[in-house]
C-alpha cells in the first residue's frame, strides 16, 4: 500500500450535466419560494415544502452526479443511509432558510440567516454525503479549501436570495432577476462542490472497506438524475397549472367586477330615466297647463267683463297663444313617449324603426346618416328586434359623443339565415384600450344585449378611418334565447 | 248628405271631430266606433263616403284596420288620423290603402279640408309630416 494520492479523473460530460442539474434544481426551488410570499396558511406552507424540495434534490442530485463523473482507480460504493441523511440535512436547512427569505417584510438580516442556513444546507450535504463513499481510501481535507468552500456556498446564496426576495415590489425585472438568482444559486451548489472536492485528498487505506448497506455510484447517479427530472418537471407542472388557475380566477373577478359595474349603472339608469321623464312631466307639462288655465281663467274673465267687441281682440291673441302652447305640449308628449319606447318599433317593425331612428339622428345632430335595408322579412323576433334597436341607439349615442363623425351608414342584411347590423362612421377610430376599457360600460351593455339574443357583437376600429359596430344574429339564435 | 264612419277609441278627439265635421257640414251621417270590430261591423253595414281611423286603437294594429276597411269597402276613402308625425308610418298607411295621412295637432280648418279633399277622391298628407318629409329628404 503506497501512500502516494489516488488520482481521480473527471468525466467532463458529467460534470456539464451536474452542473446543469444544480441549476435546475435552484430554478425549481425559486419557483416554487416565490409564491410562498404571497400565499397564506396551508398554500404557504405547500409552496414552501415544495420550494425546499426542489432545492433539496437539486442539491442532492447534483452531488452524486458529479460523483458519477468522478472516476477513482479503486471502485466506490455508496452506503445508502448517510445519502438519505445528506438529503434531510439539505432539506432541513432550505426549509429553514427558505422560510426566513419568503416573509412579506425581508432585510438584511433575514438575507444573512437565509443565506447562512442554505450555505449550510449545501455544504453540510456535501461533506455528510462524502462521509457516504466507501472506497478503499483515507480522505485527507485542507482546511483553507473547505472554509473556502463554505464561504463560496453562503456568499453565492446570499447574493441569489436577496436578488430574488429583496427586491419584491413591482414585477420590472423579474425575469432578468429570476435568471440571475436561479444562477447564482446553482453556482452556490456546484462551484462549492467542486471547490470541497478540490479540498480532498484521497490515500490507499489497507482497510478494506464496510459494504454493508452500500450501493454503486451507478446507482446513486441514476437516482440522482431521475429525482432531479421528476422534481423539476413536478414544479413546472404545479406552477404552470397553479399560474393559469390563477388566471382564470383573475378573469373572472374582473368579468364579475364589470357586471356588477354594468348591473349598477343600469339601475343608475333606471333612476336617471325616471328622474328625467319626472322632471319633464312636471316642468314642462305641468308649466304648460298651467299657462294654459292661467289663459283660460283670462279668457273667462275678458268673456264675462266686456261684451263689448272691443276685448274681442285680446280674447284672440290670448287663445292664439293658448293653440301655440296645447301644440308645443303635444310636440313634448311625444318626445317623452318616443324616449320611453319607440312606437314606431312596435307597430312598424325594426326596419323602420331604424329608419326613424337614423333620420332622428341626423336632424339632431346634423351628421349626415344613412341607412340601406334588408328587403323582404328579417328573421327576427320582437325581443330580438328590441334588443338590436337599443344597440344600434347606443351605437349611435357613442358615435356623437366620441367619434367626431360627420357621416354614419347603417345597414342590414341577411344571408343564409344571419341577420347582419352594420354601424359605420367616419371617426377617427375606436382604439383597443377603448374597447376594452373596464369603464366602457356602454360597450359591456351592447355585449350584454347581444349576448341576451344570442347574437355576436364585434366593435373594429381604425385610426382616422372609422369605427364598424357589426351583430350578427344567426338563424338558430330565436331557439336558444335567454328569457328573463 | 255624405256618411262619415269615426274610428276612435278617445271620447275627447271624437266629440272633437264631430263638432268639427257638423259646423263645418261635411257630413250628415256620423258612424261612431270605438273597436275594430264595431268599425268593421258598421262598414259591413252601410255605405260609407269617408273613414277617419286612428291607427293607434288599443290592442290592434291600426293599420290592419286601414287594410281590413279597405277589403270590405274598396272605394271607401280611409283617412288616417294620428298622433304620429312618423315619415314610416305614413308610409305603410298609404300602402295599406289610406288616402289621407292626418295628425291630431293639425288646425280644425286643415282636418275639415282634408277631410273634403279625401271625400271628394284626393289623396292628402298633413302639413306637420309634410316638413318632416321635406327635412329628411333634403
Amino acid at each position: 500500500v503506497s501512500d502516494l494520492p489516488l488520482v481521480g479523473s473527471y468525466d467532463p460530460l458529467i460534470v456539464a450535466l451536474s452542473i446543469a442539474i444544480a441549476v435546475l434544481g435552484a430554478y425549481g426551488g425559486l419557483d416554487l419560494a416565490e409564491r410562498v410570499t404571497a400565499a397564506r396558511g396551508r398554500a404557504r406552507l405547500a409552496w414552501l415544502v415544495g420550494g425546499v424540495i426542489a432545492a433539496a434534490i437539486g442539491i442532492w442530485s447534483m452531488h452524486y452526479t458529479a460523483m458519477m463523473a468522478f472516476h477513482l482507480p479503486a471502485p466506490a460504493q455508496y452506503h445508502w443511509p448517510t445519502a438519505l441523511l445528506a438529503f434531510l440535512h439539505a432539506c432541513f436547512a432550505a426549509f429553514i432558510s427558505l422560510s426566513v427569505v419568503t416573509r412579506k417584510q425581508m432585510g438584511v438580516r433575514q438575507a444573512l440567516i437565509g443565506s447562512l442556513f442554505m450555505g449550510a444546507g449545501i455544504s453540510g450535504m456535501h461533506y455528510i454525503a462524502m462521509a457516504s463513499m466507501r472506497a478503499p481510501a483515507v480522505h485527507h481535507y485542507a482546511s483553507a479549501l473547505v472554509v473556502l468552500s463554505i464561504t463560496v456556498a453562503v456568499g453565492f446564496s446570499l447574493a441569489s436570495l436577496r436578488l430574488e426576495f429583496f427586491f419584491k415590489t413591482g414585477d420590472r425585472g423579474m425575469r432578468g432577476r429570476r435568471v440571475g438568482s436561479t444562477f447564482l444559486l446553482g453556482a452556490a451548489i456546484w462551484v462549492m462542490h467542486y471547490t470541497g472536492m478540490a479540498a480532498l485528498t484521497l490515500t490507499p487505506s489497507p482497510v478494506r472497506p464496510e459494504l454493508s448497506h452500500t450501493v454503486p455510484v451507478s446507482f446513486v447517479g441514476i437516482v440522482a438524475i431521475g429525482s432531479i427530472a421528476v422534481a423539476v418537471l413536478g414544479a413546472v407542472i404545479v406552477t404552470s397549472t397553479f399560474d393559469r388557475l390563477q388566471h382564470s380566477r383573475e378573469l373572472l373577478r374582473a368579468t364579475n367586477e364589470r357586471l356588477r359595474a354594468l348591473s349598477a349603472s343600469v339601475s343608475s339608469a333606471r333612476e336617471a330615466e325616471g328622474i328625467r321623464i319626472g322632471r319633464e312631466l312636471h316642468d314642462e307639462l305641468g308649466s304648460a297647463l298651467t299657462t294654459l288655465k292661467w289663459d283660460l281663467e283670462t279668457v273667462s274673465n275678458a268673456v264675462s267683463e266686456s261684451l263689448d267687441l272691443s276685448g274681442v281682440d285680446d280674447i284672440r291673441r290670448r287663445l292664439n297663444a293658448m293653440t301655440m302652447t296645447i301644440d308645443s305640449t303635444i310636440g313634448r308628449v311625444r318626445r317623452i313617449a318616443a324616449d320611453l319606447r319607440p312606437s314606431v318599433l312596435d307597430n312598424l317593425g325594426l326596419a323602420d324603426a331604424i329608419e326613424w331612428q337614423v333620420q332622428e339622428f341626423q336632424a339632431r345632430t346634423g351628421i349626415a346618416s344613412r341607412w340601406s335595408g334588408v328587403s323582404g322579412a328579417m328573421p327576427l323576433t320582437k325581443d330580438q328586434s328590441t334588443e338590436l334597436f337599443r344597440i344600434l341607439q347606443e351605437a349611435l349615442t357613442n358615435i356623437l359623443r366620441h367619434a367626431g363623425a360627420t357621416r354614419v351608414d347603417v345597414s342590414a342584411t341577411v344571408e343564409s339565415g344571419v341577420f347582419t347590423l352594420r354601424v359605420q362612421d367616419d371617426g377617427r377610430g375606436i382604439t383597443d384600450e377603448e374597447r376594452s376599457a373596464v369603464s366602457s360600460l356602454g360597450i359591456l351593455g351592447m355585449h350584454e344585449r347581444a349576448a341576451l339574443i344570442g347574437a355576436t357583437l364585434e366593435i373594429i376600429g381604425a385610426p382616422g378611418q372609422g369605427t364598424a359596430l357589426i351583430v350578427h344574429v344567426p338563424r338558430s339564435a330565436a331557439a336558444r334565447q335567454v328569457r328573463l | 248628405m255624405k256618411q262619415v264612419l269615426l274610428v276612435e277609441d278617445h271620447q275627447v278627439v271624437r266629440d272633437g271631430l264631430k263638432a268639427i265635421i257638423v259646423e263645418q257640414g261635411i257630413a250628415g251621417e256620423l258612424g261612431e266606433a270605438t273597436t275594430a270590430g264595431d268599425a268593421m261591423q258598421l262598414a259591413a253595414g252601410q255605405r260609407w263616403d269617408l273613414a277617419v281611423v286612428d291607427i293607434s286603437l288599443a290592442g290592434r294594429n291600426g293599420l290592419d284596420v286601414v287594410r281590413e276597411l279597405k277589403r270590405t269597402r274598396p272605394r271607401m276613402p280611409v283617412l288616417v288620423l294620428t298622433m304620429h308625425s312618423v315619415e314610416q308610418y305614413a308610409r305603410r298607411a298609404f300602402r295599406a290603402g289610406a288616402a289621407g295621412y292626418i295628425t291630431k295637432d293639425s288646425s280644425r280648418l286643415e282636418l275639415a279640408r282634408t277631410m273634403a279633399k279625401v271625400i271628394g277622391g284626393g289623396r292628402s298628407v298633413s302639413a306637420a309630416l309634410a316638413e318632416r318629409l321635406a327635412v329628411d329628404l333634403s
